[in-house]
């Protein structure tokens, strides 16, 4: 059942080449919706009370983000950053694109003042201080890119499909910084169909619903495995631009040096050709890594991280 | 069924020990390692080549 949200108390029309840093907080929906339809959206995010933890743009669970995806953040934080409570069928998502920037246009067309993300990003987080290289690879909203199995990348290969009034809900499970930007490249390209269009900004309080959601999101995909400065030796986090090594300083790698135990495995002669069999499937180069492989991924395909059986 | 048997050395580091010892403690697959490793290799081999067949 939808959660019932809370008022309205943020609403902004982006204006074409435009974006806007704001402040989400923990509990809170934002909403990016279509005005007219077929414009791409880029975003930024991080949590408000630490910039250098921000969204990580990866694969987690797809490479298309979808409805009830979670969007978490950069190593080592991991942590789960926001929900998407509502993403329509016509928001086609690319996690791959890094936002345009000046030389994408260079580039292609030879032309030096042409609107970008990159640009439009900074000057949103200027205004908390932030600088350019503070920008974070971005996840593209309505972007039709492809690609295929052997690794081509096409960006933006398909025209824009999203539809006037198209919305999409993320749901803040902590406080954010939220920066959608409309994005700037997309009268040269499919991207946003070849004209620029506004976007909406909507922020909702949080309900009784979000609050229950969110501490639920949390509690199921906090991992007790995330990190920050105080779990690591270094803790400062630098200001001198130049690079130098720091007098003394040896790594402390986790389980380093492995410790490495050996087994001498009674294999019938089935069992060894079953062996042979598995590295003829691409198993292992040797015996000893075939049958290694097998037994490893026998356990992480059929059982959890409690260490039982999944069920079947 | 060949009842002919042959030993294979295999090597696992600490962080793959535990998840035999997981194993080792359900008692399901034996009570050693080696039964374990041994055990959960025919059960891949089943799931695998034995799907394939099937």
């Amino acid at each position: 059942m939808r959660p019932e949200y809370g008022k309205t108390r943020f609403d902004l029309i982006l204006k074409p080449v435009s974006g806007k840093a704001v402040p989400v907080y923990k509990g809170e929906v934002l909403r990016i919706a279509q005005v007219e339809g077929g414009q791409c959206v880029d975003f930024n995010c991080y949590n408000l009370h630490d910039y250098k933890e921000h969204m990580a743009v990866g694969p987690s669970g797809g490479l298309r983000k979808k409805k009830d995806d979670l969007v978490m953040t950069n190593p080592a934080r991991n942590r789960p950053m926001l929900a998407i409570l509502e993403m329509p069928e016509s928001c086609v998502t690319d996690i791959i694109a890094p936002g345009c920037s000046a030389p994408v246009f260079e580039r292609r067309a030879g032309i030096e003042a042409h609107t970008n993300c990159q640009d439009t990003f900074s000057e949103c987080i200027g205004e908390y201080g932030l600088t350019p290289d503070d920008t974070h690879n971005s996840f593209n909203l309505w972007m039709n890119s492809s690609w295929t199995s052997d690794g081509k990348y096409y960006s933006s290969s398909d025209r824009n499909t999203g539809k006037k009034g198209d919305y999409v809900d993320f749901l803040a499970l902590m406080d954010v910084l939220a920066v959608p930007v409309t994005c700037g490249g997309g009268d040269f390209s499919r991207g946003s169909n070849y004209w620029f269009k506004p976007i909406q900004i909507q922020i909702f309080k949080t309900s009784d619903d979000l609050n229950v959601l969110t501490n639920d999101y949390i509690a199921r995909h906090q991992p007790k495995t995330s990190r920050g400065l105080e779990d690591y030796r270094v803790k400062d986090i630098r200001t001198q631009r130049e690079l130098e090594a720091l007098a003394g300083y040896a790594p402390r790698f986790k389980n380093f040096p492995l410790q490495i135990s050996e087994f001498a495995i009674e294999l019938t002669d089935d069992d060894y050709l079953n062996l042979q069999k598995l590295q003829q499937m691409g198993l292992g180069d040797d015996d000893e890594d075939g049958l290694r492989s097998a037994v490893i991924e026998w356990y992480i395909s059929n059982y959890n991280t409690a260490g039982s059986p999944i069920p079947r | 069924m060949n009842d002919k048997t042959r030993k294979l050395q295999v090597r696992f580091n600490q962080q793959q020990l535990e998840l035999l010892d997981n194993l080792k403690a359900s008692g399901k697959f034996g009570n050693s390692y080696e039964e374990v490793i041994r055990s959960v290799f025919r059960q891949y081999v089943a799931q695998t080549i034995g799907r394939r067949q099937s």
